[in-house]
């Protein structure tokens, strides 16, 4: 198991540094002068203050130069300093990525609990109306977009029912029921997407499952209905979950953009648009390479589960 | 010349016969109507009640707690924190005039055109405890004016030497008469004289500073969450009394929150969670006003003109200025109105200036919607079948919706409008580089009212907020002389040739005004204005 | 081997005439429920979208009456924020959705199927590299390098379909890889090989064929995504080309008024929402009808 993982993550290395390439690639190509940004529209005409910020912040140097810079750099744990508001970029990610993770987190809990469930009911009794229903519904999670559904349910809990705050984050030193309670929503809308897909293959993979011979047999044998899926069934209906799961990381953090925006998250998602929006390159780089860095890590995790469940993988 | 000062500054009648043309314009702030509701009448002792935060959301996020180094000072919450030199009183609810009164600036005088010597306030500290006086505030002036990061340095670069003197005497001195030094001063969209602590910044340097403000406003710093929220107490050790006999505030802290989407807020309002949003957006301000839970306040002297177009004279078409006055006699105000200002927006007719300004005159050409002129101007200037012209705009809204309108507004006259919306940042380069046909932004005239000069980054050539970089010696001379004159009537002279240069030569277009709209909940009690930002220093919450 | 041979193949063992056959497999697909709800969905967009022009009441970029008035009888949904006719730029929406939902995902095929075919087919350090690249692309949040791209590219809906279609282009890179490398240690292969049939001939003979259906149903399972994305640029800033109307940027614009007219949401919601519902359920009959084929052919 520990040689799988090992080779795993010799795999994820070169991928960790393909994507700070992609993602120094990408600022260069964003239009507009950093060094402007920087200095703001009011002093525009200062030739002399934009060439000092020109260097200071290395722009003089030669792309590939500034690229080994800001790794050697980055490898030291110096991401450098937010053009905009002038924190120290690792400063900023501390703070910003516990409300994020814990936003994710929720909305994946939300999706397991919910979503598994209903798709082995769904698989349970397909073409059932509860299967088409639980489908339609599921579905529909991903039919309208994020920022749309969040105002609803903004509307519907916060103004109409007056359950939860509309809008902000509870941090948890303000105590558990208050983060909870404004968390909610967030992590609904935001799950939403994930809860889709996962009870759609929770569903998908146990109806193969129950296809296979051996279910057969156990069914032959007089075990219930119920405890063929659980017994036999379930386990390795749940690995291309699992996968899947993993699969949705990706989406799930570009989510977390549009749902800070909504709620007023101070969280990564928000600072990524907001760092591509204002050319803020230092922090831009810092954030995605942080959440590609969450990404590849929840990958290895999900390797790691999948390997555990499956132990045929551990020695492909 | 000398004479008394009362606590909150001079009466007024020593005040104009001091300075004369100085004096903040007397010409009422028409156009924004008045809902003032307790803002104005100090409320009887006993009636205060001590205790409570109140939240505010604001809809742009603090890009740092230095005030002197961003042009985002306007936002509520610096004011909190630190005080100012002088600051904006309203002195007539019925017209919505305002004067200069003195903040930490107790009275001041002009020995000379040239010169003014402030008296500032004794015993005044600061949150670290370090003593507030001339040393301090003399640091306050030249920072503002040298350091290469301030956004204050282009409205002070006239000043000659500042000179602290016996403690608590303040001598600035520049290199010619400044007529609108001290409404520059006040004013947030100018060069606010916030005043920091030189101690707490000597301790923690710029960088620490910009996270731990030290001013001696009526609230402390507690914490900042960027791109989240302030969070500020109460300053036990304010230099204001309440009308109770106790220090100012009256609140034990506040919060000021950013909420990036300006719908968000709105329900937040409803759903109970913000006692004053400050900024409403104009399509939600009837159902505001028709809500009894809250209360407005409509900002005097301040409007947002919904489309202001800059022409690049330095390509075709709009180098000819036949073309230029068909662009402009193009505009529809009244259905730009009907369609965009949802009741309150108004026609708007001179570009930077606003009703109440000094200069300001409605006889000067209109250059109204008249299509059939449009299409007479395009003929004579060589486009019969019309013209093709691009407009470039932010991808954002209301600019948006604006633009739309525009486009269809311009092309059904004879100008075929193509709308490029782009990015905000790619926006400014490409107006800066000159790269555009024409442009058109949002802006406040509001300065204009407050005194003309403040306009003049906005208007002289390769001024830092002329955005359509439009060039005419004449006018750079005329402003120049605006400001150094002090006689109100030849000032009102010359800024009236500005406007009918600009007129006259369509060098800018506008569209309507619309006025900006505070909601508060009724609860709210005690809140003043510094012009257009909240002051909530005196702030109670009733029941 | 053309298109047409490829889809000879899927359908192929049913006795009876092209379009014999072709009815054959719609059957199959309906069976799933719900793919009918699919089906007429994506045949009413298309039908509305090619016939934008003849259909749509009024010139959709065009104020015809007072803003925000709701549904009355000269315009049938009502208008919206500057009083343009919301029925008529429902129409010429749709025309946007498909066009944004086919480019972007057509690119992503393409790029995908090149990437994972040579990738699946060479194997070795080739194989390793692409991957590589393919999953550094798939380490970052969707939306995240989809905004990035589309912000370096400027705003516009090309751009933002281009910046869609790099995006989903992992997803198909990965699903023609998994399945070249498959068919390449099969024994046909290997004989195929050893009778000399260039790389070519073994991509486009023996490996296609077995990749379409994958990627038609994740194809079907992508479009509606492209359209979420779509609105949801255009909700972060980046403006797709004012004033043409588009169902994202006409939600994300109505989104505002959602106070002042509520019912301005409804119209480009539910035609969002039902588009996306049907091709996730359509893509839901194709996967079983797909499947129950290739199963029966025995190649998987």
């Amino acid at each position: 198991m520990a040689r799988y993982l090992a080779r795993r993550l010799l795999y994820f290395i070169p991928v960790i540094f393909l994507v700070t390439v992609v993602i120094f690639a990408i600022t260069m190509l964003l239009p507009g002068d950093p060094a402007l940004a920087f200095l703001g529209e009011g002093n525009i005409h200062d030739k002399v203050a934009y060439e000092t910020m020109r260097k200071e912040l290395g722009l003089d140097r030669p792309i590939p130069l500034q690229y080994a810079l800001w790794v050697g750099r980055a490898l030291r744990g110096d991401l450098g300093r937010s053009v905009r508001t002038h924190e120290a970029v690792l400063g900023a990610l501390a703070a910003r990525l516990p409300v994020t993770l814990e936003l994710a987190a929720v909305a994946l809990v939300i999706a397991l609990v919910i979503a598994i469930p209903v798709g082995i009911i769904s698989a349970a009794r397909p073409n059932s109306p509860v299967d088409t229903a639980a489908t339609v519904m599921a579905v529909s999670g991903v039919a309208l977009p994020e920022f749309f559904v969040g105002i609803l349910l903004i509307y519907l809990f916060a103004v109409w029912l007056r359950v939860l705050p509309p809008s902000g984050f509870v941090p948890l030193s303000a105590g558990l029921g208050a983060n909870l309670r404004s968390i909610l929503m967030p992590a609904i809308s935001l799950g939403l997407a994930l809860n889709a897909v996962t009870m759609r293959q929770a569903r998908a993979s146990l109806l193969e499952v129950l296809q296979e011979e051996y279910i057969t047999v156990a069914r032959a044998k007089g075990l219930s209905e119920g405890a063929v899926i659980r017994v036999h069934a379930l386990k390795n209906a749940m690995i291309p979950v699992i996968t899947v799961i993993g699969l949705q990381i990706g989406r799930l953090f570009g989510g977390t953009v549009v749902i800070e925006t909504i709620f007023a998250f101070p969280g990564m998602g928000r600072l990524a648009a907001d760092s591509i929006f204002f050319r803020d390159f230092p922090m831009l780089q810092g954030v995605v390479l942080v959440m590609a860095l969450a990404v590849l890590i929840c990958n290895l995790l999900t390797d790691a589960l999948y390997a555990y469940v499956d132990p045929r993988i551990r020695y492909a | 010349m000398r004479n008394a000062s009362t606590r909150y500054g001079m009466r007024r009648r020593d005040f104009l016969k001091l300075s004369g043309a100085a004096a903040v314009p007397l010409v009422a702030g028409a156009g924004a109507s008045w809902a003032a509701a307790a803002a104005a009448a100090p409320a009887p002792a006993g009636a205060v009640r001590r205790g409570g935060t109140l939240v505010g959301a604001i809809n742009w996020t603090y890009p740092s707690m230095d005030p002197h180094l961003t042009t985002m000072g306007v936002l509520p919450g610096y004011g909190g924190l630190f005080d100012s030199l002088v600051r904006f009183e309203l002195a007539d609810p019925k017209t919505g005039q305002h004067r200069v009164v003195g903040q930490l600036a107790e009275s001041w005088e002009q020995p000379d055109p040239r010169t003014y010597v402030f008296k500032l306030k004794r015993g005044v500290k600061f949150h670290d405890g370090s003593p507030f006086d001339a040393e301090v505030a003399r640091w306050n002036m030249l920072r503002m004016r040298d350091h290469p990061k301030s956004a204050k340095k282009n409205y002070l670069a006239d000043v000659e030497s500042v000179e602290a003197r016996d403690g608590s005497t303040l001598v600035v001195r520049h290199r010619a008469a400044r007529a609108a030094f001290l409404p520059i001063l006040a004013y947030h969209y100018a060069a606010k004289a916030h005043i920091l602590s030189k101690a707490a910044m000597d301790k923690m340097g710029e960088e620490g500073f910009a996270r731990n403000p030290v001013g001696s406003g009526p609230f402390r710093f507690k914490q900042w969450v960027t791109d989240d929220r302030l969070i500020v107490e109460r300053n036990p050790n304010y230099h204001v009394t309440g009308a109770d006999g106790k220090a100012l505030p009256y609140l034990d802290g506040a919060v000021w929150r950013y909420i990036p989407d300006p719908t968000v807020s709105l329900v937040d309002m409803r759903a109970g969670s913000l006692h004053i949003l400050e900024w409403v957006p104009t399509k939600d301000v009837a159902g505001i006003k028709a809500d009894p839970t809250f209360a407005t306040y409509d900002m005097p002297w301040v409007g947002q003109v919904y489309f202001q177009v800059g022409f690049n004279t330095g390509v075709p078409p709009f180098n000819n200025v036949l073309v230029r006055r068909a662009a402009v006699l193009g505009i529809d105000r009244e259905g730009m109105a009907k369609a965009l200002g949802f009741g309150i927006g108004v026609p708007h007719y001179y570009p930077k200036f606003m009703s109440g300004a000094l200069g300001y005159d409605e006889s000067l050409p209109k250059n109204e919607y008249d299509p059939a002129k449009v299409k007479a101007l395009l003929k004579e200037a060589g486009f019969p079948d019309g013209v093709s012209v691009e407009l470039k705009v932010i991808a954002r809204e209301p600019e948006n919706t604006i633009g739309e309108f525009v486009q269809q507004m311009w092309t059904s006259v004879g100008i075929k409008t193509k709308l490029v919306s782009m990015e905000r940042l790619s926006w400014i380069d490409a107006v800066r580089a000159k790269n555009f046909q024409s442009c058109f932004w949002r802006g406040t005239p509001g300065g204009s009212v407050v005194d003309p000069d403040i306009q003049r980054a906005r208007i002289i050539c390769g001024g830092e907020n002329n955005w359509s970089q439009f060039c005419d010696p004449e006018i750079d001379r005329l402003m120049e002389e605006g400001g150094r004159t002090l006689d109100t009537r030849r000032r009102r002279e010359i800024y009236r040739q500005v406007l009918a240069l600009i007129q006259d030569r369509a060098y800018l277009g506008t569209g309507i005004l619309v006025p900006l709209v505070t909601a508060y909940r009724r609860e709210v009690q005690g809140l003043r204005f510094d012009l257009q930002v909240a002051d909530v220093q005196a702030v109670w919450l009733g029941s | 081997m053309t298109a047409r041979g490829g889809l000879r193949t899927l359908l192929g063992g049913v006795p009876g005439s092209q379009w014999g056959r072709l009815a054959t497999f719609l059957a199959r697909v309906i069976r799933t429920r719900g793919s009918l709800f699919g089906l007429w969905v994506l045949a009413l967009v298309l039908v509305v979208a090619v016939t934008a022009t003849l259909i749509a009441p009024y010139n959709p970029n065009r104020t015809i009456g007072a803003i925000l008035q709701g549904p009355a009888w000269s315009y049938w949904l009502g208008t919206d924020h500057l009083g343009r006719d919301v029925l008529s730029r429902l129409v010429f929406g749709a025309r946007v959705a498909v066009l944004a939902g086919a480019v972007s995902v057509g690119l992503a095929v393409a790029l995908g199927v090149s990437i994972g075919l040579v990738a699946g087919y060479r194997g070795g350090w080739v194989d390793d590299v692409l991957m590589r690249l393919v999953d550094a692309l798939w380490a970052f949040p969707t939306l995240v390098l989809a905004l990035a791209i589309a912000a370096s590219l400027g705003p516009g809906l090309s751009n933002a379909m281009v910046a869609i279609g790099v995006v989903f282009t992992p997803a198909f890179a990965r699903l023609v890889r998994g399945q070249a490398l498959s068919v390449r240690e099969r024994e046909f292969a290997t004989a195929a090989r050893a009778l000399g049939a260039g790389p070519l001939r073994m991509m486009l003979r023996h490996i296609w064929p077995n990749v379409l259906s994958p990627i038609i149903v994740q194809s079907t399972l992508m479009i509606p995504q492209a359209i979420i994305v779509e609105a949801t640029l255009s909700f972060l800033g980046l403006w797709i080309e004012p004033p043409n109307p588009s169902w994202g940027s006409m939600l994300r614009q109505a989104y505002q008024y959602i106070e002042r007219a509520p019912w301005l949401s409804l119209f480009p919601g539910a035609a969002i929402f039902s588009t996306v519902l049907g091709l996730n359920l359509l893509g839901d009959g194709l996967r079983v009808a797909l499947d129950v084929r290739l199963r029966q052919r025995g190649t998987v």
